[in-house]
């Protein structure tokens, strides 16, 4: 195994408290002696990136391959990326069709119609932006489909039972 | 109906248009597999490049609709020419069946199973309404 090459975590169970599970992608960043360092994307929150030390028995080799040019990249600004070593990710705040309600009133929101109290449901919940897409579509007064799905920051939502 | 029905159409105006396709493209992101893409895309955001463009890469526009290019100062980005018939063959759209499965045919989430109900969808359908779904947004793309 050498510097960018592209693994697959085998073996999950001492990484676990980062965060990371069985099967995700990563790119190796540096080579020791029995470990490797491995940059690992959170695949459910676009913001976040951890450098962590994995044992070179708990990876498999990917068979795909990165260019020269992401290699020169990474190259020129390895020493960027050292701040997130060992940063664990955070957990998700929503599932999958969580029923929320938007908990402020913010004209970023009601310039489109929406407003405090309104109740939707987490349609993707991969956070981008610190963001989750919601669904607030309905049938409306008059039994018509009406409304809109839109990003909202996680901060601004509520779980609702 | 010919060849020419999807190439050459009228327009709301009645003027007489044509759908040449092209591929947008940033370099550096592969199209397949998916997580490589992904992978690649998230890499090449933490150096400043420009997350929407890595994720129009490789999406077909039919050129007059398409999005402004370049998107950005400093964007880098082209648009290759691609034959319909490579559209044709090449174009995906995907739809996480779950959104029906465990959503829209699910109690209380207003009001949306009995719209699809008033369709006349039931729930042993929803492959069908899935894959008309995924068709009917690539033939949107030609709109």
């Amino acid at each position: 195994m050498k510097k960018y090459d592209l693994i697959c975590l085998k073996n999950d169970s001492p990484y676990k408290k980062y965060g990371v599970e069985r099967n995700i992608h990563g790119m190796i960043i540096d080579v020791l002696q029995n470990h490797v360092q491995v940059l690992f994307f959170n695949p459910r929150n676009n913001d976040e990136f951890t450098l962590i030390n994995v044992n070179k028995s708990d990876i498999a080799l990917d068979k795909e391959v990165v260019s020269e040019n992401i290699k020169s990249l990474l190259g020129e600004n390895i020493e960027k990326l050292k701040s997130r070593e060992n940063y664990i990710f955070t957990s998700p705040k929503f599932k999958l069709f969580d029923k929320v309600e938007l908990i402020v009133e913010k004209e970023k929101y009601s310039k489109f119609g929406l407003h405090k109290g309104y109740i939707g449901f987490v349609i993707d919940n991969i956070v981008i932006n610190n963001s989750v897409e919601v669904d607030f579509t309905d049938l409306g007064k008059n039994r018509l489909y009406d409304g809109e799905t839109f990003s909202i920051s996680i901060d601004d939502l509520k779980i609702v039972k | 109906m010919s060849v020419f029905n999807e190439l050459i159409q009228i327009d709301n105006k009645g003027d007489i248009v044509y759908n040449r396709w092209i591929e947008w493209y940033h370099f550096l992101i592969p199209n397949k597999p998916d997580w490589f893409r992904q992978f690649l895309r998230r890499f090449v955001a933490l150096f400043g490049h420009c997350k929407t463009c890595t994720v129009l890469d490789g999406c077909y526009f039919v050129e007059r609709i398409m999005p402004n290019l370049p998107l950005h100062i400093n964007c880098d980005c082209k648009k290759l020419d691609k034959s319909f018939a490579t559209v044709k063959s090449n174009a995906k759209a995907e739809c996480d069946i779950r959104k029906f499965t465990d959503y829209v045919f699910k109690d209380n989430t207003s009001g949306k199973k009995q719209i699809f109900l008033n369709l006349g969808r039931l729930l042993f359908a929803t492959r069908i309404l899935y894959t008309s779904i995924k068709k009917l947004s690539i033939r949107k793309l030609q709109t």
